[in-house]
């Protein structure tokens, strides 16, 4: 019940849901008592850029336990330059009173909320800057406030995982690097992912983006990744493995195959020829001797 | 003729073994996207990619309600839904502590990330 993958409701323990990269899990914490994150999963579709004091759309969708979406009515949209509820599509207009950038959040009793959603206000006009092209990147200060102007560029980086049934999505190409005393760990992180997505009509829209993470030094065990080109780093404890099973498991098999071959009676005849011609040999040389 | 019989049998149980055992560790790290949502929307993590591999889980925990089956740790092999959070707390100190309990044995169940217990109590849940 508290754990999604790939906007799916897990139908086993989270022990024994085996990963095989690039899923959204989402943990979530259910109180039935306060209905709490007992309801839907929600998400905002929104601009990646807008101008000040200009309105704007932004669509809520609901997953429910299969993944379904459909667009989600009544959801209080927190963020711009007054709150907005979204009407029966889904769909809501919103505006931005400055120069900054701004979180979206959608919250709905008893959803769980989405995911905040960054978009960067400016005077320039949003086509000057391609929103379809490219990765994602920002340099906010610690704790993901995003309050460092960074740039951005569009990118159509993420997948479709429009009305699916736990359709698996991939990640964008978000980076966001701690300031101050954790500069130096600007490479090695990033705090969270975008999804971006043509909703029909063209445009890239940032699904999610990032809120709030710590930074740490050194490369723990949840080895943070920039993006999905980046390299994984190993964790500590299989610092020796190689990098992956391909190459491993057929040489096993193969060896697996000829130890089974041995006990068919071609391979045993095999065998018991290769044991006489050595035993030949050797009785030949000591009779030589 | 018997011997050498045998020997075939000790070599193809070599390779059985042999087999079993490097399947498991030959498991490649992966990579997914972790989100944790706390309580009244506060997020624990809003989304974040790690790298997860097999992971080791102290389960005798008493924050973590009866322990009834004496393991003081249990195993995950391979990249697991579970195992993505213990790699990222590592990381992240929000989702610390993080306890599991095997009260309901066999499987495992989250009852602790953060500051937030469920499982154990009335009507919440992380499960």
């Amino acid at each position: 019940m508290a754990l999604k993958v790939d906007h799916k409701e897990a139908q086993v323990g989270g022990d024994q849901y085996r990963l095989n990269g690039g899923e959204k899990v989402l943990w979530y914490f259910a109180d039935f008592g306060r209905s709490d994150n007992t309801g839907k999963e929600l998400a905002l579709d929104a601009p990646r850029q807008v101008r000040v004091n200009e309105p704007f759309s932004v669509r809520a969708t609901a997953y429910d336990a299969q993944a379904n979406e459909s667009p989600a009515a009544g959801v209080r949209i927190t963020g711009g330059a007054t709150p907005a509820i979204t009407g029966a599509h889904g769909r809501t207009m919103l505006t931005a009173s400055r120069e900054d950038t701004i979180a979206l959040r959608g919250t709905r009793t008893p959803d769980i909320p989405a995911v905040p959603v960054k978009v960067r206000v400016t005077s320039d006009s949003p086509s000057s800057q391609s929103p379809t092209e490219g990765g994602h990147s920002e340099t906010g200060s610690r704790g993901g406030s995003a309050s460092g102007g960074g740039s951005r560029s569009g990118g159509r980086s993420g997948s479709d995982s429009s009305g699916g049934s736990g359709g698996r999505s991939r990640f964008g190409g978000t980076s966001q690097a701690g300031g101050g005393n954790v500069a130096e760990n600007k490479a090695s992180y990033s705090p969270t992912t975008s999804l971006y997505r043509g909703d029909g009509d063209g445009d890239s829209k940032a699904l999610q983006s990032p809120a709030s993470a710590e930074v740490r030094n050194g490369h723990p065990l949840g080895e943070l990744l920039s993006g999905p080109g980046e390299e994984i780093p190993p964790k500590p404890n299989s610092s020796s493995r190689p990098p992956s099973s391909a190459g491993g498991v057929p040489l096993v098999a193969l060896v697996v195959a000829l130890g089974a071959l041995m006990l068919t009676p071609v391979g045993g005849f095999l065998a018991r020829r290769v044991l006489r011609a050595r035993w030949s040999r050797s009785s030949a040389s000591a009779d030589g001797g | 003729m018997n011997t050498l019989s045998r020997a075939l049998t000790a070599f193809v149980g070599a390779c059985a073994l042999l087999a079993s055992c490097t399947s498991a560790a030959l498991a490649a790290p992966t990579t997914a996207n972790l989100r944790v949502e706390g309580p009244e929307g506060h997020p624990l993590d809003p989304g974040t990619n790690y790298a997860t591999d097999t992971v080791t889980l102290a389960t005798d925990t008493s924050e973590c309600g009866p322990d009834s089956n004496k393991e003081e740790s249990r195993k995950i092999v391979g990249p697991s839904a579970m195992g993505l959070i213990d790699d990222a707390k590592a990381t992240n100190r929000q989702l610390r502590p993080y306890l599991v309990s095997d009260a309901f044995h066999p499987g495992l169940i989250v009852c602790q990330i953060g500051d937030k217990i469920g499982s154990f109590a009335t009507n919440t849940a992380w499960l």
